[in-house]
């Protein structure tokens, strides 16, 4: 018996489309995603505003997961494995689509960077960084398998820069800056710490 | 009311005396043998205004023929000076004010018709009603506004070709990081989805 090797059916993951992303209603007066969310459009003024609570967290989490799924139902569909080009591609799509930002993900060693353009200046303020943080902690966990905690590491040039990590290592990275170390060195001293 | 005998009196009247007058006229011109020759013009004049018996008795004849000339003179005589209206050029084209209150009270009539429209879907009037300010301001439709294409009235759709997509970013050397090691990795691991995130989710997790 000949094995059919053209049978076999491989799907890529969809590179990240923005079209139709977000759909005007002008007679219901609505803006959804294709999720079916209701959206709103509000002046970056009232992102920035923001005050950080657990509460407002869990919220843009949810909100971040269910764009994670979205992206993770795809790579079931495949027999491949994916490339982080994906990720950035989906991600950063997303992000900019919202508005939030020009999104580009960083390898440093085996950290995961994940780094915003200020342009937009959401990731400068108080609120934008808890806004970026959390929809960004929510994205990893629904694209799974693990539950990375983002922690805003501080501004470098023109981009704001998100470390994407266990919580372990999260933790331990806060309580070396809390101390005084700045948030780039004391991610280095964690890479140190993983080669020991 | 003056009777038809009476207009028949007074038009025999002014004929003789036109014709005295026209004795006496022919007289003078005799007495100045001196004075030149009348026109041709001026006695055509004379000539015309010579009436004879003959033309009183067919003016007699017309004005008996004529029985409606008297329901005429009534109607005419009817007509007061307060039933003629007296145009005035300047003010001819402009409507009275109390043509305005006419119109209010003939709009008060019909119900009242509000219609809210969302700026976005102008009305025709409105578009004409800015070409119309746009044309008293230039003097002129500019050709923008007429090519401009028509007015979109079913939901939008925005869509974005997002031309600058963010793309992974190889492990770049920074400060802090070793360059050696980085470009080692380039070379040598590979950079799946599944291998990133399971090397990044152990970053950092020993002490």
């Amino acid at each position: 018996m000949r094995a059919c090797k053209e049978s076999v059916h491989i799907m890529e993951p969809k590179p990240f489309d923005a079209k139709d992303f977000v759909t005007f209603d002008l007679s219901d007066g609505t803006i959804r995603s294709p999720r079916r969310e209701r959206l709103s459009l509000l002046p970056v003024e009232i992102l920035e505003a923001l005050t950080p609570s657990p509460q407002l967290a869990d919220l843009i989490q949810g909100w971040g997961r269910q764009h994670g799924e979205a992206l993770a139902k795809q790579f079931h569909k495949s027999d491949r494995d994916t490339g982080i080009e994906i990720l950035a591609d989906h991600l950063g799509g997303t992000i900019a689509a919202l508005g939030l930002g020009h999104l580009e993900v960083e390898l440093w060693g085996d950290a995961l960077i994940l780094s915003v353009s200020t342009a937009s200046q959401i990731p400068e303020s108080k609120g934008g960084k808890a806004l970026l943080s959390s929809f960004l902690t929510g994205y990893l966990h629904g694209l799974g398998p693990y539950e990375f905690t983002v922690l805003p590491l501080g501004q470098q040039s023109d981009r704001a820069l998100f470390f994407a990590g266990n919580p372990k290592a999260v933790r331990r990275l806060m309580t070396a800056v809390e101390k005084g170390e700045p948030p780039i060195s004391a991610l280095e001293s964690l890479r140190r710490g993983n080669q020991r | 009311m003056m009777t038809s005998q009476q207009r028949r009196n007074r038009l025999e009247n002014l004929l003789e005396r036109v014709q005295r007058n026209r004795q006496s006229l022919t007289g003078l011109t005799r007495k100045t043998p001196l004075a030149p020759d009348p026109e041709p013009v001026h006695e055509e004049t004379l000539e015309e205004s010579k009436i004879t018996a003959t033309d009183i008795s067919q003016v007699r004849k017309d004005a008996s023929q004529a029985p409606h000339q008297e329901a005429l003179e009534e109607v005419v005589e009817e007509i007061s000076e307060d039933d003629v209206e007296f145009v005035d050029d300047e003010t001819d084209s402009l409507p009275s004010m109390e043509s305005f209150d006419d119109l209010d009270r003939h709009t008060e009539d019909q119900p009242t018709r509000v219609v809210h429209t969302s700026s976005i879907f102008p009305p025709e009037a409105q578009v004409h009603k800015e070409q119309e300010e746009e044309a008293a301001k230039t003097g002129r439709f500019s050709k923008k506004r007429q090519s401009q294409e028509p007015l979109r009235k079913e939901p939008l759709s925005v869509s974005s070709s997002l031309e600058e997509a963010p793309r992974v970013f190889a492990p770049q050397p920074r400060a802090g990081t070793d360059v050696a090691r980085v470009e080692g990795e380039l070379r040598s691991k590979s950079y799946s989805l599944a291998a990133v995130l399971e090397r990044a989710w152990e970053y950092g997790t020993k002490p």
